[in-house]
């Protein structure tokens, strides 16, 4: 009884002293009184562990090896960059206090901020980002992402003094430093690198707000501050070590399970709810919703040109007209997402809303398209047919829920059925995560392939997804196994130019060829959606990758 | 399900008859029941479109998560599919998978059974270590593990259960293999000198394989339910197919929104199962009574 007394005093205390902290600052500093999307309003706390709910689990928690969108989104809590991304396209300082770029756009040169040490005690320097550099280049590294982003511009790294390097290029690449903001290109310790990729997977060490503590696989990887913190970019909402002193980055594959433990009150943060519990999360006042579109190649089926009958671009082109994909994911989504169709997602930088229409639901265009290009036997089942076979179509998705959610799944059923009302069989076709990813670079299984995506701050990543210079060196890149010279070289020009109005125009013409050819069925934008209770504050995400930031976060008691 | 089945088995006559009167006559309504559903199920398996006006697979976008209603009798999932529809469709995935599983589950399980039975120490020895490996993993793991190295899809699924059930029917049927073995008629039989073909093909092996009729109908149950469980974790049958496992996978997002997608679909697996379990029980108190006669 006694003990009840005085927590109930020792709390009206508190409550008195947090209100009254709150009213001076408000009053005499203003800034300081933070009010986090639709969250209570609270002065900051510092302490306290938070657990973040996720859907995937990163297979290396280095970005630099493979380069998945797991790996960045943890990646950003303990690495930081050579600059940060801001909303309007520009960059901010970060590791990098500023740069020159030279009048040929091939060097670019770094001046590196000093005193800032990685969490294992190793200075960072000129020759610690070469070494970056150094370990992206490495085929040992099976950078897939990075090597994506580099290797057609890139030359090499030279240390100009002890806090000078500079990053030399064969051709000019105006999107570089778009392109570095990001957590995949996150500096890390040259002598945490040195112990090998397989140690380096497990505990990479950078010189970020958060030290990778331990990872369970299958479960959860916990993050501790960085005390030391002295290195947040420019764009930060403070400087200095973070509020929190713990993460728990939690593996909850299910969506259903995920938004139920945000409700529950277990996990303050998910990534991703699910779209059938939106109402539900619109109408709980302890929760509010935190949206990013990311810009890139929007998520959608890659078509295989490779071999028929989508070697054909009247059938590509039918098969658009017949998806009826819109209505698809206002029926699979509910309406939460909002529809992509162009080449580009509409938040990219000189995206091209022409396309946005070209291709709506269209069964006389496509079975006109279908039969120019000799589809024009139909089977017993009412499939079309050609020369005596049936035109098939094999989908192939990871069976995983973590990449392909029930709505995914709902979503690619309903064009399915779209498509068979033209007489295109799409048969779906689950796999194994890893032979799933095998797929992408294989084109012999499969004539559809579902989630290819590719978030990117700069529409640079058009030449990663459809030049022939990408074409099968790793996962995601050319997934349509195209190859078109005159792309090629407008890619290029568009890559080389400084001046806006021949970039959006190059752009431009890169997307109508992209759109014509059919190559990628966009559906939706991948979006970074973040379910908030009201008991966490000060959570942003980062425009390059959509990248959750949770250095600045805190969670009121 | 293997360990009822033994214990069921081993409850023999001697049970006071009006005891059992009782029971049978309160059994009866439930057999009878079983076997209505059971014969419902199966004209939805042969010819659901008997029992069903529409076709499985047509979508409705403007008419999807329409509750249970007169024109939707169980509803209607996210793409306007009518959920009544799909279970009656689903019906013959579901019993052919669980016919499938049971009749390939017994092959590999009789081979193994008389083989031990009959092969002697040593390879009785060997076949029973061997089935002593594969009792240390539960059946629904080995069927997780044959998914794992040959991938998704229907074959692989009826292979997985009978591969994941087959050791607990052999095991039984060396059992019985042994029991007849040693039994009067058997010894009869080699005392009149019959050769040792003869007894085992007139004598043995159909004898043994009596209790056979019982654990493949209950079979057939579990082999539905593991079926449906492989395919709810999304390593059976691929969308569209309406299996009910997969319906069960497919609607447990919208449980909260949309309970129809889970409770019809999960009834059909259990009322299911009951039925065709229920029924192999009969069976088994038939052949119990038999045998006591």
């Amino acid at each position: 009884m006694k003990k009840v007394e005085s927590m109930s005093i020792r709390r009206k205390a508190k409550w008195y002293s947090t209100w009254s902290v709150a009213l001076i600052l408000a009053t005499s500093v203003g800034g300081v009184v933070v009010t986090n999307a639709g969250a209570t309003t609270s002065t900051i706390v510092k302490g306290g562990t938070l657990t973040y709910g996720t859907d995937r689990e990163p297979t290396c928690l280095d970005p630099h090896n493979y380069g998945d969108m797991p790996q960045t989104y943890i990646a950003r809590q303990y690495l930081d960059s050579l600059v940060s991304e801001l909303s309007d396209g520009s960059v901010a300082p970060w590791l990098a206090k500023s740069w020159t770029i030279s009048s040929d756009g091939l060097h670019y040169t770094f001046q590196i901020k000093k005193g800032v040490k990685f969490t294992d005690g190793t200075p960072l320097n000129a020759a610690a980002v070469a070494a970056n550099f150094a370990q992206i280049e490495n085929p040992k590294t099976q950078s897939a992402t990075d090597a994506g982003y580099l290797a057609p511009y890139y030359v090499s790294t030279t240390v100009k003094g002890p806090y000078v390097v500079e990053v030399n290029l064969k051709k000019p690449y105006s999107a570089l430093l778009d392109v570095l903001a990001q957590a995949f290109f996150g500096i890390e310790s040259p002598k945490a690198m040195s112990r090998g990729l397989t140690a380096n997977c497990q505990s990479p060490v950078g010189t970020g707000p958060f030290i990778v503590q331990g990872w369970v696989h299958g479960q959860s990887v916990t993050l501790e501050r960085n005390a030391n913190y002295n290195s947040a970019p420019a764009n930060a909402k403070h400087q200095g070590p973070a509020y929190l002193s713990k993460i728990v980055w939690k593996f909850l594959e299910d969506s259903s399970v995920r938004f139920a433990a945000l409700q529950g009150g277990e996990v303050p943060i998910i990534f991703n709810p699910p779209a059938q519990d939106q109402t539900a999360l619109n109408a709980d006042t302890s929760l509010s919703l935190l949206q990013f579109t990311h810009s890139g190649i929007p998520n959608g089926i890659a078509l295989n040109t490779s071999k028929a009958p989508f070697n054909d671009v009247k059938v590509r082109q039918a098969f658009f007209y017949a998806s009826n994909a819109k209505s698809a994911l206002k029926s699979a989504y509910e309406g939460t997402l909002p529809p992509a169709s162009g080449p580009l997602s509409s938040s990219t930088p000189d995206y091209s809303s022409l396309f946005e229409n070209t291709h709506n639901f269209n069964t006389v265009k496509a079975n006109s398209l279908l039969n120019a290009a000799g589809w024009t036997g139909h089977n017993a089942s009412g499939y079309r047919t050609k020369d005596g076979k049936a035109l098939t179509a094999r989908l192939v998705y990871s069976s995983n829920t973590g990449d392909t959610p029930p709505a995914d799944l709902t979503l690619l059923q309903d064009i399915q059925a779209s498509e068979k009302t033209v007489g295109v069989d799409v048969i779906l076709v689950p796999q194994s995560e890893s032979t799933y990813f095998n797929s992408f670079t294989n084109e012999t299984n499969h004539e559809l392939l579902w989630g290819a995506y590719w978030n990117s701050p700069t529409p640079a990543v058009l030449n990663i997804v459809y030049s022939t210079s990408a074409l099968k060196p790793n996962l995601g890149n050319n997934s349509a196994f195209t190859s078109d010279p005159a792309l090629d070289t407008i890619l290029l020009q568009a890559a080389a130019s400084t001046v806006p109005a021949t970039q959006k125009k190059l752009y431009g013409q890169a997307q109508a060829i992209v759109q014509q050819q059919a190559w990628d069925l966009s559906v939706y934008p991948e979006t970074t959606r973040l379910g908030i209770a009201n008991t966490l504050s000060g959570v942003w995400i980062e425009p390059s990758e959509g990248e959750p930031v949770l250095s600045d976060a805190w969670l009121s008691k | 399900m293997v360990t009822s089945l033994t214990e069921a088995l081993v409850v023999g006559p001697g049970i006071e008859t009006h005891v059992r009167r009782r029971r049978r006559l309160s059994f009866r309504l439930g057999v009878w029941l079983s076997a209505l559903l059971v014969v419902f199920v199966t004209v939805a398996a042969v010819d659901p479109s008997l029992l069903a006006s529409g076709a499985p697979d047509t979508i409705n976008l403007g008419h999807s998560f329409i509750a249970p209603s007169w024109s939707h009798l169980l509803g209607t999932d996210p793409s306007g599919r009518d959920v009544y529809t799909r279970v009656i469709y689903g019906a013959r995935q579901s019993l052919v998978i669980g016919l499938l599983a049971t009749l390939i589950a017994m092959v590999i399980a009789i081979i193994l059974g008389v083989t031990a039975g009959l092969g002697g120490r040593w390879v009785d020895a060997l076949i029973n270590r061997f089935l002593e490996v594969l009792f240390a993993f539960p059946g629904l793991l080995l069927a997780f593990l044959f998914v794992a190295i040959f991938g998704t899809g229907v074959v692989t699924e009826v292979v997985a259960v009978a591969v994941g059930s087959a050791p607990g029917y052999a095991r039984m049927i060396r059992g019985q293999v042994l029991a007849v073995k040693g039994s009067g008629y058997v010894e009869a039989a080699y005392a009149l000198g019959h050769a040792p073909r003869r007894v085992i093909s007139r004598q043995i092996v159909p004898n043994a394989m009596r209790p056979l009729v019982v654990l493949a109908t209950m079979g057939v149950g579990q082999s539905i339910v593991w079926a449906s469980s492989l395919s709810f974790l999304g390593l059976g049958v691929a969308p569209p197919s309406p299996e009910w496992g997969a319906m069960l996978d497919a609607g447990r997002d919208y449980t909260l929104q949309a309970w129809w997608l889970e409770i019809f679909p999960g009834l059909a697996i259990v009322l299911c199962t009951l039925a065709v379990t229920s029924l192999g029980r009969y069976f088994q108190q038939k052949l119990d009574g038999g045998i006591g006669a």
